[in-house]
């Protein structure tokens, strides 16, 4: 996504209301820019100081619930309550975990999954959440590689990609052989696809360009398990 | 008793028992209840086809067939909603084939499974699920929602937006579409030719082909090629194994994205647009000249410049063509 399309969009992703695409390309925009990233930075600063957000939404759908379930032990510290979405389809805001690799790529802590579910929770759990995985990146020194920066994020990536993997695996037979058959196809060439973005990184840790790329795949394995869960 | 004679005895009752079967077994349907100009109408047939036709008549009417004696047609509501359903005396209903006439305004909801499912005439919105047969709207609905999970989606309509979900199947989308094309597929071709203001594909194998979009593009596929041709194009392309080629004149940023496939645009000579290329491995062929080379970066000025145009590969090569 480009600059100017990007600080167009930028107040709506803010608040969650993008649609996937949009929000994808946004979130890409941002770990490549620093000028969106400190107007982004800006923006939820206001948020925070206006509590503005709105509490509560509702997922819509109650797949969504395990991975909420699993992911809750994290954030422990604060009260989140279950209708409150870590992850879901649209128009739900999803686990951020796009924010931590934003934020390790670019050795800039801003936000978190738990600064979200902190803009959620009020000001009153603030304190307590802030221990959580936010504060493990603030102590990251600064002359990381973007490989290590990446690390956080590879590791919620593939959490969440496992939860649904078993969200799969329980329904998988629900769904017509050649409905499966496609879906494992694509899901080969997406894992192929992660495969060589990461081995090209780990040649090259300090590439930005391939920390983005192996995002972009890791995120079109997601957006594939997130349909089939739902289908 | 012969072998000849069992044959010609077993034709014969065979025979008899095909001509006999219709008659004893379906049951013709001829109902109508009038009803007001605009609202909605919900037709729930549990299998077989439907065909709704809007007409000038503020009437609803059912016509055709159902396949077991013991179901008939149920119409209920009043001026504004009505429904209309295949009910059973015993058990499950059996197969219908109806055409249901509406008030050209109403809109329609349809719901069936292993049938094919026509609605034409109807200007009001047209929703559809059906979970197995084909589906096919024309005319001049307002908002089209269909839901497949096999079979093909053919609209062929003006209408102000189209969405398809679909497990399977091709989806093809043409006429004019002043709001949004959505499509969301997980295999089949997905064709849209319609003169769409926007368009929303998220596709897994089958190829994407868009041939008439007038703004915003958004595409995510995996691993089928992927084309876009029109005028004003904007918005994001992304594949995975698959290749891309872009056509059409620039309207606002453009990024597009393939990890192993090709991508390929072909700009009018006249295009301003500052283009960013990275890719890690692909090659780069352009008529546009090479640009300034950071890295595994380049960046291009077409014209005056203005416009942001970004592709970015990982192994894939990249093609600026001049038209």
């Amino acid at each position: 996504m480009t600059h100017e399309r990007t600080l167009e969009l930028l107040d709506d992703y803010v608040e969650g209301t993008l649609p996937p695409h949009d929000e994808r390309g946004v979130r890409r925009h941002l770990m490549q820019c620093d000028d969106c990233r400190a107007e982004e930075r800006e923006l939820r600063t206001l948020l925070d100081e206006a509590a503005a957000l709105p509490p509560g939404i509702q997922p819509p759908v109650e797949l969504w619930e395990g991975i909420a379930a699993r992911l809750e032990p994290r954030s422990a510290t604060v009260a989140l309550a279950p209708e409150i979405p870590v992850i879901g389809p649209r128009p739900v805001r999803r686990i951020p975990w796009w924010m931590q690799a934003a934020a390790a790529i670019a050795l800039v802590v801003t936000t978190s999954v738990v600064t979200l579910q902190i803009d959620r929770a009020g000001p009153a759990q603030v304190a307590a959440v802030q221990q959580q995985p936010a504060a493990q990146q603030a102590a990251a020194p600064a002359a990381r590689t973007a490989l290590a920066a990446f690390h956080p994020a590879e590791q919620e990536y593939q959490r969440a990609i496992g939860d649904l993997e078993q969200m799969l695996g329980q329904h998988r037979d629900k769904l017509a052989p050649q409905t499966v058959a496609t879906l494992e196809a694509n899901l080969k060439v997406i894992d192929k696809a992660i495969q060589e973005s990461r081995a090209a990184l780990a040649a090259d840790p300090n590439s930005r360009e391939l920390a983005t790329m192996l995002s972009q795949s890791y995120d079109a394995k997601l957006d594939v398990l997130q349909r089939a869960v739902s289908l | 008793m012969t072998t000849g004679m069992r044959m010609m005895m077993g034709a014969a009752a065979a025979a008899a028992l095909a001509v006999a079967q219709p008659a004893v077994a379906q049951r013709q349907v001829n109902e109508r209840q009038a009803t007001g100009a605009t609202g909605t109408v919900e037709i729930t047939v549990p299998a077989g086809a439907v065909r709704v036709t809007g007409w000038s008549r503020n009437e609803v009417q059912v016509t055709g067939h159902l396949s077991r004696s013991t179901d008939r047609v149920q119409i209920s509501g009043g001026r504004g909603s009505m429904e209309v359903e295949v009910v059973s005396g015993s058990g499950r209903p059996g197969n219908a084939t109806l055409t249901v006439h509406v008030p050209a305004g109403k809109s329609v909801e349809v719901q069936t499974s292993a049938g094919p499912v026509h609605v034409s005439g109807v200007t009001g919105d047209v929703e559809a699920v059906n979970r197995g047969g084909p589906m096919t709207v024309e005319g001049s609905p307002r908002d089209v929602e269909l839901t497949s999970t096999g079979g093909p989606v053919t609209v062929n309509a003006s209408a102000r937006s189209v969405s398809v979900n679909s497990t399977g199947g091709p989806v093809t989308i043409g006429g004019t579409v002043r709001g949004l094309a959505e499509v969301n597929a997980m295999s089949g071709p997905v064709t849209v030719t319609a003169a769409a203001e926007r368009v929303e594909i998220n596709a897994l194998s089958g190829p994407v082909r868009i041939t008439n979009a007038g703004g915003p593009v958004e595409v995510a596929s995996v691993s089928g090629p992927v084309y876009v041709a029109g005028r004003r194009l904007s918005g994001s392309i992304e594949n995975v194994s698959g290749g891309v080629v872009v056509e059409g004149t620039l309207g606002g940023g453009l990024s597009v994205e393939s990890h192993s496939g090709d991508v390929e645009l072909r700009l009018p000579a006249g295009t301003a647009a500052d283009v960013d290329v990275t890719t890690y491995s692909g090659g780069f062929r352009s008529d546009f000249g090479a640009g300034r080379r950071d890295g595994n970066e380049r960046h291009l000025r077409l014209g005056r410049g203005g416009m942001e145009l970004s592709i970015t590969t990982f192994s894939g090569n990249v093609k600026l063509t001049r038209r």
